[in-house]
């Protein structure tokens, strides 16, 4: 068989139609709305047996958490809607000191080499800031940036963001983010 | 047709031995009915005379005070993978195949302008296919391609791996049947780093999900950006020893594998030699803390510095830089003075100045602080003194599957505590829980959650 030939029997070779790897930069902003924010004060004696009393507690009440960061003397995470009303109750049934914020979003701006990118959080900050949105928590993976906001900002947030990140026609998700975004319960 | 794509690393072709060894493999699956494209790393590792690192050192060395323009050291550095294909290809020449080596421009592989890091935006598999269709074996330049108008790019890192899963892709509308094969020093994707945990095993299979999220925290077998494209196209991709006859590590969709591996925890990576920095607002301000916050990224990005482990809340925020950054860090923050709500139209103070202080002898810091103390009686000055916390690494579990699962977090930090290994600071995401500890407890600490994972014991065939 000629080569020309052949050629002809195969699909064509489009290679322009074909991509093969993700964009540059920033790719979509998600919204998740429906989480809470819980700051819990740790006494200064010793805090990170205090800390681990917590976790463990929580383990064993099945009720998770995101986003956890440890401070010098508290600790702090997020919790999701369902589980809010539970997390108050062990909170108190344990005479924790904490701080509960409600009606939170999660907005999570996603690119595919977060940490090769030097310029993204900045950016997500200026934004807030010009908007004026205040952000409770920062988180970040490989490939997002989590900002924890208000609820009733984090629309607008998104907008900002879509238009800083020039992402305008990207579809508004309040389905939660996908897989492979940082989001998850511990 | 069926079409195996395999990639050689550059320990695979570093002497005549390795090369032949590598020849076997390709020979073999020749005469087990495949289809064969070969695509090459540069010979060796850095100090080889045709390594990347290499060429790129001999370019430098014309003059160093002159950089190297991007499009010639690409040109440069493409030369190595060039000279490593076609000696490749000769070697089987040697052992009576028919044989053809190919630039990534020559083979289709077109990208764009970004030189060093180019991106690739299409393959046209054409010449290729008409080679293997006469009977050759292909051998492709890894780690570059070409631009529009003929410029030869560099893939940046995994490179070469990028090229071989690309191709993969590029082929199979072609091909009845599309296989990857990494081949390197090591006989597939293990749990732990066996340096820092003997017992670390390889997996027999692993999700493309797990493998990406392993090599983005630090495991070294197979590029992320190869891992994406072979899911994005669904091309089962092996990685195997090109010294041992062993299996091999099977990357594949999760949905093609049992529920074990869906739900498994996966493996203990750790990775970068770190800085963690963590600055208090002193006069508890939330709004201040905002804008000091956004001026320090602000400057970070203009230096092209990347944070991560970014946190915010009260009145402190903390952030984790590569401890290569650390010197350029102190130059850019330390002593610098941050105005906040700055006026003069009203009766002093005038606003507050944020004089921020970044440890290591702080000679900046305290210049500045003299120079404010002048200034008193006009603006609130707050000192601002970071604590920093230098050598860290960031370890990782990775895991399949931990959404809805409590008490994962607990059982690391119980674990780590356990085993006496402070945590400064965690960070989660879909796949995977990192922990910020001291660079020196680093193998205890892997060793630990390897152990209180049960990684050492094979599950559900992984």
């Amino acid at each position: 068989m000629e080569p020309a030939q052949q050629t002809q029997e195969r699909p064509a070779a489009r290679a322009a139609s074909v991509h093969f790897e993700r964009e540059r930069g920033v790719t979509d902003v998600v919204v998740t709305r429906g989480m809470a924010h819980v700051t819990v004060r740790l006494p200064d004696a010793d805090p990170a047996a205090a800390r681990l009393a917590l976790l463990q507690s929580f383990a064993a009440g099945s009720i998770s958490i995101f986003l956890v960061k440890l401070h010098p003397c508290a600790i702090s995470f997020g919790v999701r809607a369902n589980l809010v009303d539970a997390c108050e109750e062990h909170l108190r049934a344990h005479g924790a000191d904490f701080t509960l914020l409600r009606d939170l979003a999660l907005v999570t701006t996603i690119a595919g080499a977060m940490r090769d990118l030097s310029g993204v959080i900045c950016h997500i900050y200026e934004t807030m800031l010009e908007e004026n949105i205040g952000v409770r928590q920062t988180g970040d993976a490989y490939n997002a940036v989590l900002c924890l906001v208000a609820g009733e900002d984090s629309e607008r947030a998104a907008r900002a963001l879509r238009r800083r990140f020039s992402l305008e026609d990207a579809a508004e998700d309040d389905t939660g983010p996908s897989e492979g975004v940082g989001l998850k319960a511990l | 047709m069926k079409i195996l794509v395999q990639k050689f690393g550059g320990t695979s072709v570093d002497s005549e031995e390795h090369r032949r060894k590598a020849a076997g493999k390709v020979v073999r699956a020749a005469q087990a009915g495949w289809n064969v494209v070969v695509v090459v790393s540069a010979i060796g590792r850095a100090g080889a005379p045709y390594a990347t690192d290499t060429l790129v050192s001999s370019l430098k060395a014309v003059d160093p005070s002159v950089p190297p323009a991007p499009r010639e050291m690409d040109l440069m550095m493409a030369c190595g993978e060039i000279i490593s294909t076609v000696t490749l290809a000769q070697t089987l020449r040697t052992l009576g195949y028919d044989t053809i080596a190919l630039t990534g421009g020559q083979a289709g592989i077109h990208t764009d302008y970004e030189f060093g890091n180019a991106r690739i935006l299409s393959i046209d598999p054409s010449y290729a296919l008409r080679m293997l269709e006469a009977g050759k074996i292909v051998l492709v330049a890894g780690f570059q391609g070409v631009t529009t108008y003929g410029a030869i790019t560099t893939l940046g890192r995994g490179g070469s791996d990028t090229t071989a899963s690309a191709l993969g892709a590029a082929l199979k509308p072609y091909a009845d049947e599309v296989a990857v094969e990494i081949y390197t020093d090591v006989d597939g994707v293990k749990t732990a780093d066996p340096r820092l945990v003997p017992q670390a095993r390889t997996l027999a299979a692993a999700t493309y999900e797990e493998v990406s999220e392993m090599a983005h925290q630090g495991a070294k077998v197979v590029h992320p950006r190869a891992a994406e494209i072979a899911n994005q196209y669904q091309i089962p991709l092996w990685v195997k020893s090109t010294f041992e006859d062993s299996p091999g590590t099977l990357i594949a969709s999760g949905a093609d594998m049992g529920e074990a591996i869906r739900s498994r925890v996966t493996g203990v990576t750790h990775t970068g030699k770190i800085v963690y920095i963590r600055f208090e607002v002193p006069s508890g301000d939330e709004e201040d803390k905002a804008q000091i916050e956004l001026e320090i990224y602000r400057i970070l990005q203009k230096e092209d510095i990347a944070i991560y482990l970014t946190s915010t809340g009260g009145n402190a925020f903390s952030f984790a830089v590569a401890r290569e950054h650390l010197p350029r860090l102190r130059d850019l923050l330390d002593g610098l003075v941050i105005p906040v709500d700055l006026s003069m139209r009203r009766k002093p103070p005038f606003g507050r100045l944020y004089l921020l202080g970044l440890g290591g002898g702080q000679k900046s810091f305290r210049a500045q602080r003299d120079l404010l103390h002048h200034t008193a009686h006009m603006v609130e000055v707050h000192e601002m003194a970071a604590e920093v916390t230098e050598n860290c690494t960031m370890v990782s579990v990775i895991a399949s599957r931990f959404k809805g699962v409590p008490g994962v977090m607990a059982c690391i930090l119980e674990t780590l505590a356990g085993a006496g290994v402070p945590v400064f600071q965690t960070a989660d995401s879909a796949y995977s829980i990192s922990v910020l500890v001291p660079e020196t407890d680093t193998q205890k600490a892997t060793q630990a959650l390897h152990d209180v994972f049960d990684l050492h014991a094979a599950a559900g065939g992984g």
